[in-house]
């Protein structure tokens, strides 16, 4: 009878600790299955709260000055405003624009020209670019290793203080899983959601979105995750050829990863450098800008051929893309009660 | 009796008896040699200044067949934390092993597996940040003569065609523990040689040649 009583609590716990994990992960309906491995670095709310402190805490540069946060702004669906590049520490510029931060867990490689290629080592990088944190991340565990906060949160999260560098790059990579949009007006279309409909613009926008622009920014995602060459001319000072800085082949010069569009009214400036400041200049770029090389996607070695008219149905379009649900939620912005 | 039998037995281990150990050594000609000492090759001296390489995937056979596999990830050997150079396998016995496979590196499933613990911790500096992978081995020094010259070789890469790891087999020929020695000779003569590659430190075709010249200076002695 005591042996039954205890598998029935062992089955009582089984089953509250998958229904505690499957609230802090839901894939949203009618998506792929996220690529992340969640058995590997299982969602955990101590876990992801530690790394929302760290992913707003300055500690992580070598001055102190520059957080993930400084360039991966919530209200801008975490990338940057107002700069082409990212702005490190003594306000030192890097070589690329920001990316957003979203919907990471179905990444499968990531920064412009995939050089990372898990969501654990990501941070890694602007940790420790000259131009962005310039810290390494040895110092890093040292430096918060001398703060009871972080001693706290570690012990809740990990149920133990030893700070390593496994965990301290899993409880980021925990809470930029978290970060999940998925509930734009287009999404709630999609669903059908009650009342809730494309006006005549938006959706001669999608038409042309789907004719002219999604088998690169494929849906859900807005992103087939490929490497192409869009057709800009290089920039002159960055000599920036890509993909092929990665994996050193001719055939991936000038290609970059191709981003979500998800949130992207809010993502200014566009592109691997942020040479356009305005969607109108994007468009402009694809329909009549287009700079012919050996790499240039077949898609676009004729431009978009878009009409003013259609440009702003495009443009209404990309908007219904705007996540507000994410933009505003809480749970992702500073930590005000670490 | 028995109970004083099993706690002999179980004590075994920790005093070292039986179990395999490995002493990794850094020589040039036969010589061993160290870190920030002046060392002559031919016409040249140099002094190395950091050493540190991964040893990873320990398999142990005998007869051709596979007796063990070992459960550590990787070691990271390091010249400058002299503990690190004994490589300890608790739970092999050197009379069972008559050949040892290793990977001088780390394999490509390890360096796209995410954050790693212990010797692959990313805190330890042997993962690049500006792009994914595990840096198997890290050599930097000087040239004192016949001009001061820096060279720093960071030797890694994962995806083809530029797989970095090596693999390595030996054969333990005598019963006992083992010494193994790296001769940095064929690889320094052809850093001499090849002056305009002082510096490497990305996944390219230089690494990949470095490491198989470095893999086939590795030797064991009993």
């Amino acid at each position: 009878m005591k042996r039954l009583e205890i598998a029935c609590l062992i089955l009582i716990l089984i089953l509250v600790s998958f229904r505690y994990t499957e609230k802090l992960w839901k894939t949203p309906s009618d998506w792929p299955e996220p690529y992340y491995n969640f058995k590997k670095n299982p969602l955990d709310s101590a876990t992801i709260q530690l790394g929302r402190v760290l992913f707003y805490d300055p500690v992580l540069s070598s001055d102190s000055s520059i957080s993930c946060a400084s360039c991966h702004s919530p209200y801008n669906a975490f990338t940057h405003v107002d700069h082409a590049l990212s702005h490190g520490i003594k306000d030192r510029i890097g070589t690329r624009n920001s990316p957003v931060l979203v919907n990471l867990a179905w990444g499968k490689s990531f920064m412009w020209d995939g050089a990372v290629n898990h969501l654990d080592m990501q941070a890694l990088a602007p940790l420790e670019n000259q131009l962005e944190m310039d810290e390494t991340l040895a110092h890093v565990l040292q430096k918060i290793g001398k703060q009871e906060k972080y001693k706290r949160l570690f012990k809740t999260a990990f149920h133990s203080e030893t700070m390593t560098g496994e965990r301290f790059l899993k409880a980021i990579s925990q809470f930029m899983l978290t970060l999940v949009s998925s509930n734009s007006k287009y999404d709630q279309v999609i669903r059908g959601e009650k009342g809730i409909q494309f006006t005549e613009q938006e959706n001669k926008g999608y038409v042309l979105f789907r004719e002219n622009c999604a088998s690169c920014h494929t849906e859900p995602l807005f992103t087939n995750q490929s490497f192409e060459n869009n057709g800009l001319a290089v920039d002159s000072i960055l000599q920036d050829i890509g993909r092929m800085r990665i994996t050193q082949k001719s055939s991936d010069s000038l290609k970059f990863k191709v981003p979500t569009l998800r949130n992207i009214e809010r993502s200014a400036p566009y592109m691997h450098d942020g040479r356009y400041r305005s969607l109108q200049m994007v468009l402009f770029h694809y329909s009549s800008d287009i700079h012919s090389s050996e790499t240039l996607a077949p898609q676009l070695r004729n431009g978009i051929q878009l009409t003013e008219d259609d440009k702003r149905c495009l443009i209404a379009f990309l908007k219904t893309l705007t996540d507000y649900t994410f933009l505003s939620n809480k749970q992702f912005q500073y930590p005000r009660t670490p | 009796m028995i109970k004083a039998l099993a706690y002999c037995l179980f004590l075994v281990p920790f005093l070292g008896w039986g179990q395999f150990t490995i002493d990794v050594n850094l020589t040039l000609d036969n010589q061993i040699i160290g870190l920030n000492n002046p060392i002559q090759l031919n016409d040249h001296s140099f002094q190395l200044e950091q050493v540190r390489f991964y040893l990873s995937k320990f398999e142990f056979y005998q007869n051709d067949q596979l007796v063990a596999v070992d459960p550590a990830e990787a070691y990271l050997v390091d010249f400058d934390l002299d503990s690190t150079r004994k490589l300890i396998f608790p739970t092999i016995q050197s009379a069972q092993i008559d050949e040892i496979r290793f990977l001088f590196g780390i394999d490509s499933l390890t360096n796209t597996s995410g954050a790693m613990t212990g010797a692959l911790d990313p805190m330890h500096g042997m993962y690049w940040s500006w792009q994914s992978g595990y840096i198997n081995c890290k050599l930097e020094g000087t040239f004192l003569s016949p001009k001061r010259e820096a060279f720093q070789l960071h030797l890694g890469g994962y995806m083809k065609p530029f797989l970095g790891a090596q693999y390595i087999t030996l054969k333990n020929s005598k019963i006992g523990n083992t010494q193994l020695d790296i001769d940095l000779n064929s690889l320094m003569q052809e850093v001499i040689h090849q002056k305009s590659n002082l510096h490497v430190m990305s996944p390219c075709f230089k690494a990949v040649e470095y490491a198989q010249i470095l893999a086939k200076s590795i030797d064991q002695k009993p």
